[in-house]
């Protein structure tokens, strides 16, 4: 045919009608379909058409089959999310009720107009679906913004290149396939481990994860622990050691203020007292200082300072109560302080000490773990905690870290010794003394199982030390049944030794009980009767 | 033993069902769902395969999927921890669709085949991706043993493979891995003139004849490292698609001198240049690795698979080089022949079973005709029930008259047979023209096929006859590789043709076949032989006695954006909507004046979207 004569035609712009097929001269042989009715010019359309005899269980495989479910099902479902938010009680009963509203409106709505119910649910769907969009981000947005870039500054810095971005002079970019018979054994898998490969600096990795852990760590250990600032410590030449003067510090759970005479109160004092005032003293170890877990006012001192004049507080009357405390201290410590300062012109001296105190030598403050500069890292308090003061132990006393139990007994005569001097002491400045022994919460809950303190090694110690102070005219309290059945371990104490927020309560209310039955110069200034029996009946807490 | 593949969620969803080794049926889901490269699940294209097969409900032994969706994500994640803070929106978008959808996979699957009354299969494998490519271009070759060579955007975590195969083995050797790979440069420079990725790269190869290859210095100082074993190495810096949804970015648009063409906007010089520049660079990597495969297996036959695979052009010039004796390219080597190739994986990688090398030739793919087949009952119900007119004519009487129509310039829809498994339609469900006429290929792109007018259509000749029509090419069955037309047959073209519109230029006419001789003298062949289509043989063998000539053009039976034809009422409808003069249903002839009218109630365009 010769090249481009023939104009080529446009069928769609009005096709010639061929012959009839059976007009054709070969035409003999032809079939003619035969419709039984055939159709008017412009019937058939795209939409009109009407497939053949075939793929049946295709089509079937494209109608979307739910699973029945009875109708009631979903009114159930949501009845009972709303009858437990309605449980719950507060706030969730609010949403409860809105939940069971909504349930049965929609459940109505069903049974009447369903097509309106049909556009709720669409709009629900919408909602849920904008709902978990939102969701998504607020879950995954904040991850991929955290870990990515951290990931991907980690590996760059161990040398790993996994998409081979900073590979471009390397002499080949092909790399080794996995062998055939590991992906065999793994075709059964929707998972198979990627060799590693090299170029990765395990050296660095690891120096790497080190610094990382350690950044991570001083985030945790400095804005979650605050062991950055720590409570300062100084030595003593009379006391040993005591905290440094004017600190203020908030820890995560509480606020810590040292005064001038390194008392946890929340204000500098002197020695002389003000006019008018009940001057309590007392003294004790770090079960009276109470912990940077507490604020000044949750410690039994604080709340005894503030219960009194709130009780007692009518006509003017004010009282005091200075705690003077220090972490790990002991008699021979505590003595060294009244020897220096004296009582302070207090009313009433109470040494709050828990028997086990004994056993503690008067040593300085490089002997416990404490810090005496504020460290740079909160790493380097864990570091004195943990490694220094570990190997130092033996100066901060307990039984068991001595050599032998007769140099242990030594210690306990000599604490024995000191807590008599130190009630002498007392008593050459101040009118009254008390003495009271903290019940451990070894013995303490002991006594709440009922099994009073068999075996505690703080009762065998206080056995040692109350027929000494009797003998010197001092009768130690001890009331080693004081928080039976008054709460768990958990919350009355923080460890073995001192007491959460709730013991301190109890012990703050036990100890003025034990002001009033014992103090004349305290019922005296309280204005209360004189008579030490029939106030114990009218003022227990 | 029936084994059941399956592709899906990515694009291109496709099953394949295979039976003791054999292939018994295989087709993408857009076939069914009318959804051009359908991605999901593919729940028709399985119905089916188990109904071909006649697989009952207790009888599927094994389901494969063909990649590790779990190790993709993973691989999706240390891409995002590599470019963090970026990539936020993509992250977003993307790892929720895993954690609904593709990390399910495995469930998804028994949860349609409970539905549709199957059991639980015995056992449910999952091969790396590429692993599947290289099996379904192993295992149906005619070869007994052979290099293979894999490439398209991404797997797991490879993009190019190469390995050898050896009777009922496989193995991949090396691998180039993500993101360094050709296949998505490709999809950039596809993106970056205005075309869809994962569909218009085959346009952007028809483009490239009508450019010059000016911007291939800049590609290769900028974009990538090139080495001589093939092996490729893309400098992020240029592309968008490790953080974000776009395939390039500024600095690539600054280096080629502005922003990406916006689709469906008039094409330049400048598109028609990167087309050609990066053909250009996508022939030299290919050309590389088959050296290199060649060196490093020591086989003289190739193998290929995978989206690159597609390129017929670098496939031709593989084949012309004489690095390999033969060269066999699986006709689906999208992802959709990924189904397949899973499925013969297991069959023979996992289980062992051997190859049956006495039936393998031609090959094992039955001419990719593994689709649905209609009965001239089936056909005819349909007609009888629309009320179509129609006669009934036995082969030669049919061919004798399409030979007729064809040689009168009318263009012929053909249906007859099952369909192709893959992209190119082989005559199964093709539109047939004359080769001959100058203006057919503007006609059927414009008035038929309704795409773009510089796009190429394809010769199909009879393979006895092919060394007349082309230099060195005479044997391609699936359409897979480039050849010259017989300078021989060749005519001079006008000088100043650049210049002409491009209607024009593709009018320019360059042989006796100019319908098939693109711009620059290539054609796109597909041979026919008696074996794998003794129809479509016989209606060439007619056409060749009335005219002289044993080549037609050969399109796929579709609109632009539509599915290529399934069932005969998918062609009565395009036939009734297009330019075909004859719609040829197996043994129904149907001819356009006799037909009832035909009332669109909406344009093909709103049905099938633009690709």
């Amino acid at each position: 045919m010769p090249l481009n004569e023939t104009p080529i035609r446009i069928p769609l712009a009005g096709p010639e009608p061929g012959p009839p097929p059976e007009e054709r001269a070969d035409g003999s042989s032809l079939t003619q379909t035969k419709p039984a009715d055939s159709p008017a010019p412009g019937q058939l359309s795209p939409e009109s058409l009407v497939d053949g005899p075939w793929f049946g269980r295709v089509k079937e495989a494209y109608a979307v089959r739910r699973p029945s479910r009875p109708p009631w099902l979903f009114p159930l479902i949501g009845l009972l999310i709303a009858g437990s938010l309605i449980a719950l009680g507060g706030h969730w009963r609010v949403a409860g009720f809105i939940g069971a509203s909504l349930v049965a409106v929609m459940t109505l709505l069903e049974a009447v107009r369903p097509k309106a119910a049909a556009v709720v649910h669409r709009g629900l769907a919408v909602f849920g679906q904008w709902l978990g969009k939102f969701t998504g981000w607020v879950i995954l947005a904040p991850a991929y913004m955290i870990v990515g870039p951290a990931a991907r500054l980690l590996t760059r810095v161990i040398g790993g290149d996994p998409l081979a971005l900073r590979a471009k002079e390397n002499p080949s970019f092909w790399t080794w396939a996995d062998g055939e018979k590991r992906r065999v054994r793994q075709s059964t898998r929707m998972f198979c481990a990627e060799r590693l490969t090299g170029g990765r600096n395990w050296l660095s990795a690891l120096l790497v994860l080190l610094l990382t852990g350690f950044v991570l760590g001083e985030l945790v250990l400095r804005f979650y622990f605050g062991y950055h600032n720590p409570l300062l410590y100084q030595n003593d030449a009379y006391c040993g050691y005591r905290l440094q003067p004017h600190q203020d510090l908030v820890t995560p759970r509480g606020r810590v203020q040292i005064n001038n005479y390194s008392m946890r109160y929340h204000r500098d004092v002197t020695p002389e007292k003000p006019l008018g005032v009940f001057r309590i003293l007392m003294i004790g170890d770090s079960t009276l200082f109470g912990g940077e877990y507490l604020t000044n006012g949750q410690t039994y001192a604080g709340l005894v300072e503030e219960r009194l004049n709130q009780r007692y507080g009518s006509g003017g009357r004010k009282y005091e109560v200075l705690p003077i405390s220090t972490n790990a201290w002991g008699p021979l410590h505590q003595l060294g302080w009244v020897e220096r300062h004296g009582t302070f012109n207090a009313d009433l001296t109470m040494v709050t000490t828990p028997a086990g105190d004994i056993d503690r030598p008067k040593y300085l403050v490089d002997s416990t773990r404490y810090m005496v500069t504020k460290p740079v890292l909160a790493w380097q308090t864990i570091g004195t905690w943990g490694c220094w003061y570990g190997h130092r132990r033996m100066g901060t006393g307990n039984s068991h870290n001595f050599g032998s139990y007769d140099e242990a007994e030594m210690q306990w005569r000599a604490g024995i010794k000191g807590f008599v001097d130190l009630g002498k002491l007392i008593r050459k400045t101040c009118p009254e003394v008390m003495f009271e022994s903290l019940p451990q919460m070894a013995c303490g809950q002991v006594a709440l199982e009922g099994r009073v303190e068999e075996g505690s090694q703080f009762k065998a110690l206080f056995d040692m030390l109350q027929p000494e102070m009797r003998t010197a005219g001092f009768e130690v309290a001890y009331p080693i049944e004081l928080f039976k059945g008054r709460g768990t371990q958990k919350e009355l104490f923080h460890d073995g030794s001192h007491l959460e927020v709730k013991g301190h309560d109890i012990y703050a209310d036990y100890l003025i009980s034990r002001v009033l039955a014992v103090s004349a110069g305290f019922r005296k200034y309280a204005g209360l009767p004189d008579s030490a029996r029939a106030l114990a009946a009218s003022s227990a807490p | 033993m029936n084994i059941l593949g399956i592709s899906a969620l990515y694009h291109d969803s496709a099953a394949a069902l295979i039976r003791d080794g054999e292939i018994i049926a295989a087709s993408q889901e857009e076939r069914f769902s009318r959804k051009k490269h359908d991605e999901r699940l593919p729940a028709g294209a399985m119905t089916w395969c188990l109904e071909e097969g006649s697989v009952g409900p207790d009888e599927l032994d094994a389901v494969v999927f063909f990649d590790k969706p779990l190790t993709k994500l993973t691989r999706l994640l240390e891409t995002y921890s590599q470019v963090a803070p970026r990539g936020l929106k993509s992250f977003m978008m993307g790892v929720p669709a895993w954690l609904k959808d593709k990390g399910w996979v495995g469930l998804q699957i028994e949860k349609h085949l409970k539905r549709t009354g199957y059991r639980q299969p015995k056992k449910f494998y999952f091969p790396e991706h590429h692993q599947s490519h290289a099996a379904s271009a192993f295992f149906p070759s005619p070869f007994e043993e052979a290099a293979i060579v894999t490439a398209d955007g991404v797997g797991e975590w490879a993009c190019t493979t190469i390995g050898k195969g050896e009777g009922n083995h496989m193995e991949l050797t090396v691998e180039g891995r993500f993101p360094h790979s050709i296949g998505l440069l490709y999809s950039a420079f596809t993106y970056y003139t205005g075309f869809k990725v994962n569909s218009g790269e085959y346009k952007l190869m028809g483009l490239a004849p009508y450019g010059d290859p000016v911007y291939v210095d800049r590609i290769r100082e900028k974009l990538l490292r090139v080495r001589e074993d093939g092996s490729v190495w893309l400098d992020m810096n240029y592309f968008g698609f490790l953080d974000g949804f776009r395939m390039t970015n500024d600095r690539f648009h600054a280096l080629f001198g502005g922003p990406p063409r916006r689709p469906e906007s008039d094409l330049t010089k400048k598109e028609m240049d990167l087309a050609k520049s990066i053909q250009v660079v996508t022939e030299d990597i290919m050309l590389k690795t088959a050296r290199y495969a060649r060196a490093i297996t020591g086989k003289r036959n190739l193998c290929m698979a995978g989206g690159v695979a597609l390129n017929c052009v670098a496939n031709g010039k593989i084949l012309r080089e004489g690095i390999f004796d033969d060269v066999w390219i699986q006709p689906a080597s999208g992802d959709a022949g990924g189904a397949l190739g899973a499925a013969l994986y297991v069959w023979h990688q996992v289980l062992g079973k051997p190859r049956e090398m006495k039936n393998a030739k031609p090959d094992f793919m039955k001419g990719a005709a593994l689709g649905p087949g209609f009965s001239n009952e089936q056909v005819k119900a349909f007609l009888e029930s629309n009320g179509i007119p129609a006669t009934f004519m036995p082969d030669d009487q049919r061919n004798a008259f399409l030979a007729e129509q064809l040689e009168n310039e009318k263009v012929v829809g053909l249906l007859q047979g099952r369909c192709e498994f893959g992209p190119r339609a082989l005559g199964f469900r093709s539109i047939l023209a004359d080769a001959r006429s100058a203006k057919m290929q503007s006609y059927l792109n414009l008035a038929t096929k309704f795409r773009e007018s510089f796009r190429p259509f394809a010769p199909i000749c009879l393979k006895e006859h092919a060394h007349e029509f082309f230099e060195e090419v005479h044997d391609s069955p699936y359409m897979l590789l480039v050849d010259q037309v017989k300078a021989s047959r060749c005519a001079k073209a006008n000088q100043n043709e650049a210049n002409l519109d491009m209607v024009e230029w593709v009018n320019q006419t360059r042989s006796d076949v100019p319908a098939v001789t693109h711009v620059d003298y290539s054609a796109r062949i597909q041979t026919v032989d008696r074996d794998r289509n003794p129809r479509l043989h016989d209606i060439l063998t007619a056409f060749h006695k009335r005219t002289g000539y044993p080549i037609l053009v050969n399109t796929s039976f579709n609109v632009r954006s539509e599915p290529i034809v399934c069932t005969p009422s998918d062609a009565y409808r395009c036939f009734m909507r297009t330019g075909i003069d004859v719609l040829v249903l197996e043994n129904w002839v149907l001819t356009k004046p006799q037909q009832p009218g035909w009332r669109e109630t909406k344009s093909w365009q709103e049905e099938f979207g633009l690709d």
